[in-house]
């Protein structure tokens, strides 16, 4: 897979907003993975200050288009979001999410289909940590909630 | 008295006969030196001219030498490339369906508006 990021912005979002797509890449393994391609893509653009006004949006596969079947060439058509981010949020001097010229966006894929809490404290887990100790968290934190609701 | 003076007349032609033989002899003589100078400096240009073949020989070798070394460094440096690359995508990979993805230069690229592309294998 691969992410394609415009910090112009493409298609509906040109010169509004940034875009982000995902792309599935032809691979060495496609004969025994399954296709079209089904889970959640969650893209998250991080608020650095500290405030954790991170920008979150995700998008779940149309598994009828092409973009999301088995590629047939070195890469799929990219699908995503177009409107991901205002451009009035990044750019500008002062913007949470462009610090000592960097910006930082993580691209998950979402294999467990995780519920909106579970999601939100996913986002809340340091980044940092090896993702075993993520999952187990976020494990954790689905359990606590079926067990509030039930 | 008249023959006496006939004679003498003889003696000097005689002479000078004599005289131009010998200079003729000596002109003889360095004609013959300069004919074998020559001819020395003949053989001389000729082997001088062989030696310029050589050397013209070694020169057009060392060229094409320099043309084969442009030639290897030249796939080398498209090697680097493609090696660099690869670690670039091996560096920014990520294999358990999450990839962090850090943007710097983010002025440099936005300027640019350039399509910033990065690779994520699962």
């Amino acid at each position: 897979m691969r992410a394609r990021l415009f910090l112009a912005g493409d298609g509906s979002g040109k010169r509004t907003h940034l875009s982000i797509f995902f792309v599935l890449m032809r691979g060495e393994y496609d004969s025994i993975l399954e296709f079209p391609f089904k889970y959640k893509i969650i893209f998250t653009l991080f608020d650095q200050t500290g405030q954790r006004k991170h920008i979150v949006d995700s998008f779940r596969p149309d598994t009828k288009s092409n973009s999301f079947q088995r590629p047939t060439s070195e890469m799929n058509v990219g699908s995503g979001l177009p409107k991901f981010a205002p451009l009035s949020l990044i750019q500008h001097d002062n913007s949470a999410y462009v610090r000592d010229n960097t910006m930082m966006i993580r691209i998950m894929v979402d294999f467990n289909d995780l519920s909106k809490d579970v999601l939100s404290h996913s986002l809340q887990l340091n980044p940092g940590l090896p993702s075993l100790v993520q999952y187990e968290s976020i494990k954790r934190e689905s359990e606590k909630i079926e067990n509030k609701s039930s | 008295m008249l023959q006496s003076k006939n004679n003498r007349c003889d003696d000097q032609t005689l002479k000078s006969i004599e005289n131009l033989a010998e200079t003729v002899k000596s002109l003889d003589n360095e004609a013959q030196n300069i004919y074998r100078t020559v001819f020395q400096q003949q053989t001389q240009v000729d082997e001088l001219s062989k030696n310029v073949s050589q050397v013209e020989e070694v020169i057009q070798q060392t060229q094409s030498y320099f043309h084969a070394q442009a030639a290897n460094q030249s796939a080398f440096e498209l090697q680097l490339q493609s090696l660099q690359e690869t670690v670039n995508e091996l560096r920014s990979a990520s294999y358990d369906g999450t990839l962090l993805w850090k943007i710097d230069d983010f002025q440099q690229k936005t300027s640019k508006k350039r399509e910033k592309n990065q690779y994520e294998r699962v």
